[in-house]
């Protein structure tokens, strides 16, 4: 008698009515190009974590995966059901011919992974996207209605960037992000157990999300009109929630303690740059050498550590004055996310446009309540796709095309990259500069959006809050 | 159901954790090395390894060697000298920790700060220097005598070899006591390598520098091309190459350490520093022989006879990550 409603319940939240063309189509444009595309320099330590993981040696075997284990244990069934079928010895193969671009990009490895590979990599992504949308579809409708929800769908499933980034380059953010958006959904519902295991499943994919426990922590700690006990035992839920996540990442911290070190140390940059205020430094290096963007600090103050913890700061602040608000609770609970995940975006070394996806959904969702924030939504994905493509042209992407069929040849993959830098740095360096610029000035427009800084601020400490 | 769904789904998530979790099930060769019975020159090897669930190349190295050694101590030297340690230096660690501990060594690796090092309290280790260093001549002497009496010194890239002649209008500049070595932009073509015996036999990585040693200059010092060998009109030039200084050995890579890893960076570098240490190229007193076993996932046991007498070190690997093995024995074959 139940098991209808529940598989209803899935079906519809798998494909919200109305929404199945878009599903489709979503769908098969990721189906159609995840297999022939890849960015080989990214894709490698996933590659080396999947052969290590089947191998046995676990996926920090060979230390060339940084991430938290997350994505691994998500990843490693994947690559196992692959390997039923292909042997992980025609994952990929060196491609020597690439090297030959090493004289003006070292960005690119020579390793290109094969279509089967990148289609079974990938396929965790293309099911984070469809969830993701299902997620943000129901969030809206609970706050707009149906209709809203429909666009909502739409404006995430069909977006570029977010394609792009799951589909083509093969960057798993967006399982991340679908965390986040949970974890608001359920923080909404006040199911604050839950919400705290959306977030540490999302922190156990990338750290990112801990930062939106601040949030949760400030608004649950400061809310009005609710008595002490009951705030501090929403709190200790939200806690518990988040340390049970991490429950499955025990065993492996027990087998490799190192874990923790390649975390936090190896996935850490001595570079700034990307699409943050900081992209000025490395465009700066490349005007005066030739090699990399790294800087090395001199003191502690230009440090990526130092420039996290003023981010860590302003997320304290922006939780506390958000929490605070006398916004409705729900568009607060959004507002303020959105505004936490923005500071993360911005205050760390380097801001790749896959980091973009921390904050795009919120955006979207956010944008049903005011609708100023579809353009720096809009202004985001364009800085995000011109990045990819500005950083070593879309030539890049295409090797596995190249090497696993006859359409095109590396050779002339090659020579589109030696096209792109043949007048030096100046245009790849203006284009990047370009991007970060759009990039920065949509997350300043969405905090202006969403706090009404400096006019808001201005007008109430002129006239008063009872203006 | 609900409940039903839950239980499934946290059954499931203990299921991938248990099978992701890390076994070290690098696939063990068994190696047995004795005086070949054709004649005192020659040495007879036996392997033996089970079966693999997937497929792998297999590579059998014989290295004549000085004598019979111990694992080394390793050094990494941070010349950095700035706050944190520079991803050059942690890189290296990491990665020769990780590729020690696959194949079930332990063998204490530590970074030392420049200032910081103390030669005389490790005379026989293995030290790497991975970055550009500016030393003074006195210094960079005492570095030369500690490789005479027997240390082992690998360099990386251009600017980390301390007791060098630089070549400056076409002029050697420096101490005359230094060593002449000349590094030159490498413009990679894949038609124009060459891998070395030493590359072959333990499937060196390092094949595309940004910068590389001129052949010519260390043809004058007597080196020995361990690397991969660049032809070009310009010259050759050679990725890395190992000379003997005294009782020492200095080995000398391209460089700069950078992307992409696998050819250039850190985890191609620490591989063939590993490869050196572990075959005991480092102690060599000639080329190895080697033996290479085609793709199989079958298990394999057979013979074979290398055409080298005397103390040898036997070691098995895989030349590719995806089915790791390895393997070996130290023996006296005289």
């Amino acid at each position: 008698m139940t098991e209808r409603p529940s598989l209803e319940w899935v079906r519809d939240f798998l494909c919200p009515a109305g929404m199945a063309k878009v599903l489709i189509i979503g769908l098969a444009i990721r189906l159609a190009v995840a297999p022939w595309t890849s960015y080989p320099y990214d894709v490698y330590p996933f590659y080396s974590a999947s052969v290590d993981m089947l191998a046995g040696l676990g996926m920090y075997g060979h230390a060339t995966f940084s991430y938290p284990p997350g994505f691994g244990l998500i990843l490693y069934p994947f690559m196992l059901l692959l390997s039923l079928f292909v042997d992980p010895s025609m994952f990929g193969s060196f491609q020597p011919e690439i090297l030959e671009m090493g004289a003006v990009s070292d960005l690119v490895s020579p390793f290109i992974t094969a279509p089967a590979f990148n289609l079974a990599f990938k396929l965790p992504m293309i099911i984070g996207d469809v969830l993701a949308a299902s997620m943000l579809f129901l969030m809206v409708r609970e706050w707009k209605g149906e209709g809203a929800a429909r666009s909502a769908y739409a404006l995430l499933f069909l977006n570029p960037l977010v394609i792009w980034i799951g589909s083509v380059m093969g960057q798993f953010d967006i399982l991340a992000a679908l965390c986040t958006l949970v974890a608001v959904h359920l923080f909404i519902h006040q199911r604050y157990a839950l919400a705290g295991l959306a977030l540490g499943a999302g922190a156990l994919i990338k750290i990112y999300p801990a930062y939106l426990a601040v949030f949760f922590l400030a608004y649950i700690l400061l809310a009005a009109g609710t008595a002490l006990k009951d705030r501090v035992s929403s709190a200790a839920r939200l806690v518990a929630g988040t340390l049970a996540a991490a429950i499955p990442a025990v065993p492996l911290l027990l087998a490799t303690p190192e874990m923790i070190d390649f975390v936090f140390r190896r996935a850490s940059n001595d570079a700034f740059g990307g699409i943050n205020p900081w992209f000025l430094v490395p465009l700066i290096g490349n005007f005066t050498s030739s090699s990399g963007t790294s800087t090395g600090a001199e003191n502690f103050f230009q440090t990526p550590m130092f420039l996290m913890l003023v981010g860590l700061v302003l997320a304290v602040i922006a939780s506390v004055v958000m929490a605070r608000s006398d916004r409705l609770p729900r568009e607060g609970i959004v507002a303020g996310s959105l505004l936490v995940l923005m500071i993360a975006l911005m205050f760390r070394s380097i801001t790749n446009p896959q980091h973009l996806l921390w904050v795009l959904p919120f955006m979207l969702l956010f944008s049903f309540s005011d609708k100023r924030m579809r353009v720096p939504a809009f202004m985001l994905t364009a800085s995000g796709l011109l990045f990819f493509l500005a950083l070593r042209t879309y030539a890049v992407f295409l090797y596995p095309l190249a090497v696993y069929t006859p359409l095109v040849s590396v050779g002339q993959l090659n020579s589109i990259v030696f096209a792109y830098f043949s007048g030096g740095n100046l245009v790849p360096t203006l284009l990047l500069a370009l991007s970060s610029i759009m990039g920065v000035v949509a997350v300043a427009q969405a905090v202006i959006t969403i706090t009404g800084l400096p006019s808001g601020w201005f007008r109430k400490w002129l006239w008063g809050a009872g203006e | 159901m609900k409940r039903a769904f839950v239980l499934g789904a946290v059954g499931l998530l203990a299921l991938i954790v248990v099978m992701a979790m890390p076994t070290y099930s690098v696939l063990e060769v068994h190696l047995y090395a004795r005086s070949g019975i054709e004649g005192p020159g020659t040495t007879d090897v036996r392997y033996a390894v089970g079966p693999a669930p997937h497929l792998y190349e297999m590579v059998i190295s014989v290295m004549p060697v000085d004598g019979p050694y111990e694992l080394p101590d390793i050094v990494i030297v941070d010349v950095d000298g700035r706050p944190g340690r520079p991803p050059a230096v942690t890189g290296l660690y990491d990665h020769i920790v990780a590729d020690m501990k696959l194949r079930g060594m332990r063998p204490n690796v530590t970074i030392v700060d420049l200032e910081g090092l103390d030669l005389e309290s490790i005379p026989h280790c293995v030290m790497i220097i991975g970055e550009a260093v500016d030393m003074d001549n006195d210094t960079a002497a005492e570095l030369m005598s500690w490789v005479s009496e027997g240390g082992r010194l690998v360099c990386i890239g251009p600017g980390s070899l301390p007791f060098r002649q630089e070549l400056r209008d076409g002029q050697w500049t420096g101490r005359e006591d230094f060593l002449m070595v000349s590094y030159r932009e490498l413009d990679y073509s894949a038609d124009a390598v060459e891998a070395s015996v030493y590359a072959q036999a333990l499937s060196l990585r390092t094949s595309a520098p940004l910068w590389a040693l001129e052949a010519s200059a260390l043809d004058e010092l007597g080196a020995v091309t361990i690397g991969h060998i660049h032809h070009g009109e310009e010259g050759d030039l050679v990725t890395s190459a190992m000379l003997s200084l005294g009782q020492g050995r200095l080995v000398l890579f391209g460089g700069p350490l950078a992307h992409p890893a696998m050819v250039s960076g850190d985890a191609a570098l620490s591989w063939d520093v590993v490869q050196l240490i572990t075959s005991g190229a480092l102690w060599s007193s000639g080329e190895p022989e080697f033996l290479v076993l085609p793709m199989s996932a079958d298990a394999r046991d057979g013979n074979f006879t290398a055409s080298i007498g005397g103390d040898v070190v036997v070691m098995a690997h895989s030349p590719r990550p995806y089915v790791p093995v390895y393997g070996r024995t130290v023996a006296a074959t005289s």
